[in-house]
């Protein structure tokens, strides 16, 4: 009964709204989104402040350019740096435009606040703010439609024709939504709480499936499937190495075979000095963790989060759900062939993935929603084909008052919070005449496509203002080692025994476990300089150190010197990693006199209590 | 070890093959060698070819430039040869495209794709593929079989997959293992330095050979009847040498020695199926075509689904190797059946090699070229290791794959005269002091000997000609009109594939790679009315094709199989049947009314 109600009020407040009329071409989904002559214009002007410089790392087959913004203070790739990438996902347009305004406050805020300042000293920040810019202007291009994959012409459906069956706006009304066809034999029937929503008929139930459902669209091609091979093409996050979907749509001829998969990939491995990477992503990681786990497969193909990784993963979790404070985020999404996956599992790197926004939880009886909880939200259904897996299940509690039907609860979520927001988000179903279906019902109508995943712009300063906070934490939390308790004793006769000990101070091992397992980052080397006539008794001068675990994480090294024994012999020892960065000490060799000696001796004594302080890593 | 180095190296090389790219030239003019003089010549390859060609000697990148240069001046009707893009050492990836032209352009036939010595130093696999070309060209017109292979067939041959090590090999220092890699310079012990600590050639002969120290308590000594040879001490015998592995010292001070060479990635890992990184699959780079060399193949053999059938030369262990690489995957049963088939003619004629499969008999391999080929582009491959110590006295041997033995030794010593091998000489060591190097030479180990190795060439075409002769060829067998009801007459065309392999691999269908082969009909004042498709001549329970039932599309015409298809049309004139396969090439006959009887 209270549906019913709820149902009527939300008909009667669609008709009230007063709403635009149908975009013009060219026209954004959501006024305040840029297509990428405004993006362009935007990088340019950001790319002009004096922390920051703009660069291409490749032109797409649509001829637009993967920009690059490098924001630093002086050299950029002699700093540990991380990595910002947006766009991955086109649909989620959303994560570009949190890139760019992330980049730009960032920018901004260095030329005022010394703070920024001095952690660009030390950091750089590398922001890619839309890896794939061909499909993101499906945003702005009628009819909208969803859109993943870039314009390399792609033979979908293995007829030996490209692109030759694409959606159609066959109601003209700007938008490719779905149809519905009556028909018995259909696998889907209307929502028993609002008949607008299609859901599968359960076996289980008794039910009887009345509907087919296919994209909007026209059998082009006359194989009897509807819009199975659209234009594009190869999406971003679906070309990378990591559970690579093989053979599938959108997944290219191979791995990384785009321009912009291959120039992300190889901006990241020819930067060393990438610590740590945060990507704007349906595959997310912060708002829930990845699950750590033993690795089943017998071929040590790593899929899960390394054990040894998950407390630093669930803390950094931790602290982004604190500063971002929304709720009831949709289920991860389980890449296959993703980015943000790829910066963990094959690129080695402390790798954090995030949708940034979400359809926020309306309550059914309250269509105002509450004005607070701009974040909250049912777990919503992000991709519209339907195919997406989830690594679990969703954890939202159940609702009360609410009949036990689960099919749908985004999907109704959504028109809620649709209706409270005065977003008109769904096409109502109309008949229309369909020639592949002579002597059916044939209607068109459902979700318009990218509102569910996309908030209108007015919030986008609200949610940068909180990445922006995440990720200069995220700068203080990075690896930095320091050359503590260094030690030089005289044997006698031109011998001499160093000693140094390299800590970790900061809270991230200097490599994650899977960045010692894959080889990936760099270890710390640890280098001794040794003047002329200076050699070694043994050993080497330079060579590798273990990871230090964060937090106090140490090892120790040892060289046997052989030095004139009279006058001073200067030694400098450098330790260093691109990824960590580079601390250097002096150590002078010098005649033993008495001085010395007792400094050595008080040395001696501060040793122990100095290493009981870290943390063996 | 940057590639300016290299580019140094190919100038001097340039320089000095000026002399036989002369000779070439001058060859290619029609100058009879002296060898055509003499009537009499052993049966085999022509004595008097237009290209002359010794076989029993490798060529370096410029002259396997100039060979394929002086076979197209020499067959310009049928080799092209283009550049698939450069290596990252600034080489051309030399492709050549061998056809009859008369015939119709290569992308209308069915191809052969040959790609040698992907491994650089697996140096006799570009021989081969040099020679195949060089035989194909010689032979068309002389013999029957060839002649008819390049009218129907296309070849794509890449005789250097890996053109920067090939001369890194030849003209720098190096063993017979290397370099393995390519050149692009990888900081292998992520130190800051790239290739700053490969092996080093302390004695300076361009051999990297091994260093021994006599040490009293080693445990090594030399082989009573061949000395240049170290063998374990017994048990209870004292030893008189400590080995020290490769010839080289610690170039960058680590404490480590040869650590960081040539490379190091492994091009044989860096294809797309089933690929993995390098912690899991050794020699992985960056990601899949990561590569240019492969990378430009790839790209080639993606743009031109004709080809049906593959080789690939590498050494050694004499193998005819067939997938899967990984135990993740199987070839498909009837896919299986074709593998066979073909390999028995190979075990045939290339005595002493074994024909296996890569993982479980050998090793498993990840993001190797040919399970790219099979897997990805339902394309059947094999994979020859060249040359086998069953070469060394004609009977089973069980030194293998790079092995150093008794056998390997005795060969040497009474048929290489000790050629193969740099006997233990002394040397100082910057970090070891004085130490002595010494072992195979380069070209000696896993490469056969001159007198070995054209008839390596020779065997090894012949199994990839019976391979490529078994590719798909689709034929109009059969066309029969006969009246039906009213003005409706009934077509039955036969489109047969007489040859071992199907337009489709079982794989290729699993994987939907290779569209369907097409069987059409078309006549101006033709029109269909309906469109079946049968197995066999009787239409029992033939499928109907609704849509466009003048073009058919057939899923695959098997092995030695046929498709039979049926038309009810209406109306006059002549009209033509045709087919079109992907892999399988395509055939049409004109059919004119008044053939009706037929």
């Amino acid at each position: 009964m209270v549906y019913r109600v709820w149902l009527g009020l939300m008909i009667l407040g669609a008709a009230l709204l007063v709403l635009p009329g149908v975009a013009a071409a060219g026209r954004p989904v959501l006024e305040g989104y840029t297509d990428y002559g405004a993006y362009r214009l935007q990088l340019e002007s950001i790319g002009a402040a004096k922390y920051a410089e703009l660069e291409s790392l490749g032109s797409t087959r649509g001829r637009r350019d993967v920009f690059l913004l490098t924001i630093a203070s002086g050299k950029a790739d002699t700093k540990p740096a991380i990595l910002v990438v947006g766009g991955v996902d086109p649909p989620h347009l959303v994560g570009s435009e949190l890139a760019v305004r992330l980049a730009r406050r960032l920018v901004e805020r260095a030329e005022e606040d010394h703070q920024i300042r001095g952690l660009l000293d030390r950091i750089t920040f590398y922001v890619i703010p839309r890896a794939a810019p061909d499909a993101c202007e499906a945003f702005f291009q009628q009819p909208y439609r969803q859109r993943a994959g870039n314009e390399r012409p792609t033979d979908d459906d293995s007829d030996g024709e490209l692109d030759e069956d694409g959606a159609e706006d066959l109601n003209g009304d700007g938008w490719i939504t779905m149809l519905r066809v009556a028909e018995p034999t259909g696998t889907h029937m209307p929502h028993p709480d609002d008949a607008r929503l299609m859901i599968e008929a359960d076996r289980k139930r008794d039910e009887q499936g009345r509907y087919s459902l296919y994209i909007e669209g026209r059998d082009d091609d006359e194989d009897e499937r509807f819009g199975e091979d659209p234009a594009g093409g190869v999406a971003f996050n679906r070309n990378f190495t990591f559970r690579y979907p093989y053979l599938e749509q959108g997944a290219g001829p191979h791995q990384v075979s785009e321009v912009e998969t291959r120039a992300v990939a190889d901006f990241a491995f020819d930067h060393p000095n990438i610590a740590a990477v945060l990507t704007f992503t349906p595959e997310d990681n912060l708002m829930r963790p990845w699950k750590a786990g033993t690795q089943s497969d017998s071929k040590k193909i790593e899929a899960k989060l390394l054990p040894a990784d998950a407390p630093y993963f669930d803390f950094v979790a931790e602290q982004y759900r604190e500063i971002h404070g929304g709720e009831n985020p949709p289920d991860s999404t389980l890449g296959h062939g993703s980015f943000s996956e790829w910066a963990y599992f094959h690129y080695g790197r402390w790798s954090f993935g995030c949708r940034g926004w979400w359809i926020p939880r309306v309550e059914p009886d309250d269509p105002r929603g509450d004005e607070e909880e701009q974040h909250g939200g049912e777990a919503v259904e992000t991709v519209e084909d339907g195919d997406e897996e989830h690594q679990e299940p969703s954890q939202g509690p159940p609702e009360k008052n609410e009949p036990k039907e689960e099919r749908g609860a985004a999907e109704l979520n959504a028109l809620r919070w649709f209706t409270r927001e005065g977003i008109d988000g769904f096409v109502e179903w109309t008949k229309i005449e369909h020639p592949g279906f002579p002597g059916k019902r044939v209607e068109v109508g459902g979700f318009k496509p990218f509102l569910r995943l996309n908030p209108p712009a007015d919030r986008l300063d609200a949610l940068v203002e909180k990445h922006e906070q995440f990720v200069l934490r995220l700068a203080e939390w990075l690896p930095r080692v320091a050359i503590e308790a260094t030690k030089v004793e005289p044997l006698g006769g031109g011998a001499w025994r160093v000693t140094a000990v390299v800590v970790n101070q900061g809270y991230l091992p200097t490599m994650s476990e899977m960045g010692c397992v894959g080889q990936q980052p760099y270890p710390l080397q640890v280098e001794l300089e040794l003047p002329e006539g200076v050699s070694l008794a043994t050993g080497s001068a330079r060579g590798p150190l273990p990871a230090l675990a964060g937090h106090g994480g140490s090892v120790e090294r040892i060289w046997l010197v052989l030095a004139p024994e009279t006058g001073r012999t200067t030694l400098t020892l450098r330790v260093w990693s691109p990824s960590v960065g580079s601390q250097t000490e002096t150590l002078t060799l010098a005649a033993p006199d008495v001085a010395t000696m007792q400094a050595t001796k008080a040395q001696k004594k501060a040793e122990p209590q100095k290493k009981t302080k870290g943390e063996e890593p | 070890m940057s590639h300016w180095e290299i580019a140094g190296d190919l100038k001097r090389t340039v320089a000095r093959r000026a002399v036989v790219v002369a000779a070439l030239i001058v060859a290619a003019c029609g100058i009879p060698s002296a060898e055509a003089e003499t009537p009499y010549q052993p049966a085999g390859a022509p004595a008097d070819p237009k290209v002359p060609a010794r076989w029993n000697r490798y060529h370096d990148y410029t002259e396997a430039t100039e060979l394929m240069r002086a076979m197209v001046a020499a067959h310009p009707k049928r080799v092209r040869l283009q550049s698939l893009g450069k290596s990252y050492g600034g080489r051309e990836m030399w492709l050549m495209t061998i056809t009859n032209r008369a015939t119709g352009d290569d992308r209308s036939k069915p191809a052969f794709w040959i790609g040698g010595a992907i491994h650089a130093n697996e140096i006799q696999g570009t021989q081969v593929t040099l020679y195949t070309a060089w035989y194909l060209l010689e032979m068309y017109g002389r013999n029957e079989l060839i002649t008819r292979l390049l009218d129907e067939r296309t070849f794509y041959l890449v005789p250097m997959m890996s053109p920067d090590s090939r001369d890194a090999h030849m003209h720098r220092p190096n063993t017979s293992s290397s370099p393995r890699s390519g050149q692009v310079p990888v900081d292998d012990d992520r130190d800051g330095l790239f290739d700053e600590d490969g092996p080093d050639d302390l004695d300076g002969d361009g051999h990297i050979t091994r260093m021994r120290v006599h040490d009293p308590n080693g445990r090594y000594k030399p082989h009573p009847k061949y000395p240049d040879l170290m063998i374990p001490a017994e048990d209870d015998e004292r030893g008189q040498y400590r080995l020290l592995g490769s010839e080289g010292f610690d170039n960058d001070g680590d404490g480590r020695m040869n650590e960081d060479g040539d490379g190091y990635y492994d091009p044989n890992r860096d294809w797309p199926w089933r690929w993995q990184p390098k912690h899991i699959q050794r020699g992985a780079h960056r990601y899949p075509l990561s590569l240019p060399e492969n990378r430009a193949v790839a790209d080639f053999v993606l743009d031109h689904p004709n080809i049906a059938g593959a080789q690939q030369y590498h050494n050694s262990g004499g193998m005819i190797l067939r997938g899967p690489g990984t135990k993740l995957d199987r070839i498909e049963p009837a896919d299986k059946v074709v593998y066979d088939a073909v390999a028995k003619n190979g075990q045939l004629v290339l005595p002493g090699y074994r024909y296996i499969n890569t993982a479980n008999d050998l090793y498993e391999v990840y993001g190797g070229e040919g399970d790219w080929f099979y897997m990805m582009r339902g394309v059947f491959r094999y994979t020859n290791e060249l040359f086998t110590s069953w070469n060394y006295f004609r009977k089973p041997s069980s030194e293998g794959f790079s092995s150093r033995g008794e056998q390997q030794q005795a060969f040497d010593k009474y048929l290489l005269f000790g050629e193969g091998t740099v006997p233990w000489k002394k040397v100082d060591h910057p970090q070891y002091g004085k130490i002595e190097v010494g072992g195979l030479k380069k070209n000696w180990g896993r490469q056969p000997p001159s007198f070995l190795l054209e008839e390596e060439c020779h065997r090894n075409m012949a199994f990839t000609l019976y391979h490529a002769d078994q590719m798909p060829k689709v034929e109009i067998q059969s066309i029969k009109m006969e009246p039906v009801a009213g003005d409706l007459t009934q077509v039955t065309a036969v489109v047969a594939n007489p040859k071992l392999i199907p337009t489709h691999a079982a794989v290729d269908l699993k994987h939907k790679i290779t569209p369907p082969d097409v069987v059409s009909i078309d006549g101006k004042n033709l029109t269909v009315v309906l469109g079946l498709r049968s197995p066999d001549a009787f239409f029992r329970s033939a499928p109907e094709q609704k849509r466009r039932p003048e073009a058919m599309r057939i899923e695959n015409i098997s092995g030695m199989g046929a498709v039979h298809v049926r038309w009810l049309v209406r109306g006059e004139g002549p009209y033509t049947v045709a087919v079109r396969s992907v892999k399988g090439g395509s055939d049409r006959r004109r059919v004119r009314r008044d053939e009706r009887e037929r």
